[in-house]
């Protein structure tokens, strides 16, 4: 069985990937601002060049978020922004709440974690299955 | 035996570098560096592994072992952080976990594909070099093929 990928080795790897697709979701995630605690005003938005305007810059204060909800390209600027971490409402100049969503990248990352730990285990097991040479065993 | 003879292994990866990168664009049509770090990696992947397979290591041919693996995996990782502080920075954490997905994807290719894994220098070498000429191709999607499909595609002028 040389050419077998041993069972751990198998199971590490995917749970790389698993690792590598939790990272990307976590940072695709965090575009939406919900993890975040914001207390500031607004100087500056922007668009991310190469994101075909989906992806958008806040400024708050001396602080730059990537936020892909392009809403927030509205707020106006000098605007105070107050949100407690991991809640889903901003509030803008203390009173007027801004909902955030959960951009879709996230769950477009999601589909393609699964899909890479799909292949990674059943490919890596097509290796285990046909290891037997039969000039070895003769 | 490969039907592509002594280019099996370069050709698997080629296919599968082709592949993802076709998932990839349907699931981000409009994010093409998410593809081109992801094919990066898969060619560094396979320069890493053309690199390091060689020896007599592995008396009844080789294998992707947790040497390879691991190899592969910090190669990809070191190049990918190299890259975005020098060429295609500014330091992002999304690009160079897409590299590394990468280079993990290039080992299940290549790992898929054992029994045409190259075990002489110059199939070794022709992995490498393939995996050189794929790290290209995602350089180049990445820059002049993004630009050029942004104003042909995106904005249609």
């Amino acid at each position: 069985m040389v050419r077998d990928v041993s069972r751990g080795l198998r199971v590490g790897i995917c749970l790389a990937v698993l690792l590598a697709g939790g990272i990307q979701v976590s940072v695709a995630f965090s575009r939406s601002l919900i993890p975040y605690r914001i207390d500031g005003t607004l100087r500056r938005t922007g668009v991310v060049t190469d994101s075909h305007q989906q992806l958008l810059t806040l400024t708050v204060d001396k602080t730059t978020y990537e936020v892909d909800d392009t809403r927030v390209a509205g707020i106006r600027i000098g605007r105070h922004i107050t949100k407690d971490p991991w809640s889903a409402t901003m509030l803008l100049d203390g009173r007027k709440p801004f909902r955030l969503a959960v951009g879709d990248e996230v769950f477009r990352f999601l589909l393609l974690t699964v899909l890479a730990c799909s292949a990674a285990w059943l490919l890596t097991g097509k290796a285990g299955r046909g290891a037997g040479d039969p000039d070895e065993t003769s | 035996m490969s039907r592509f003879g002594a280019w099996g292994a370069s050709a698997h990866l080629v296919v599968g570098a082709a592949l993802c990168c076709m998932i990839i664009i349907a699931v981000f049509p409009y994010r093409l560096e998410y593809a081109a770090h992801v094919i990066a990696g898969i060619g560094l992947a396979g320069i890493v592994v053309g690199w390091t397979t060689g020896g007599d290591r592995d008396r009844n041919g080789m294998s992707i072992d947790w040497r390879v693996a691991l190899s592969v995996v910090g190669g990809v990782a070191v190049a990918g952080v190299a890259s975005d502080l020098t060429v295609t920075g500014p330091l992002d954490v999304l690009d160079v976990t897409n590299t590394v997905m990468g280079g993990l994807m290039g080992l299940v290719i290549l790992q898929s594909g054992w029994e045409v894994l190259p075990t002489e220098r110059p199939g070794r070498v022709r992995l490498a070099v393939s995996g050189a000429l794929i790290v290209g191709i995602g350089f180049a999607l990445r820059y002049p093929l993004q630009h050029l499909l942004k104003s042909v595609w995106w904005y249609g002028t």
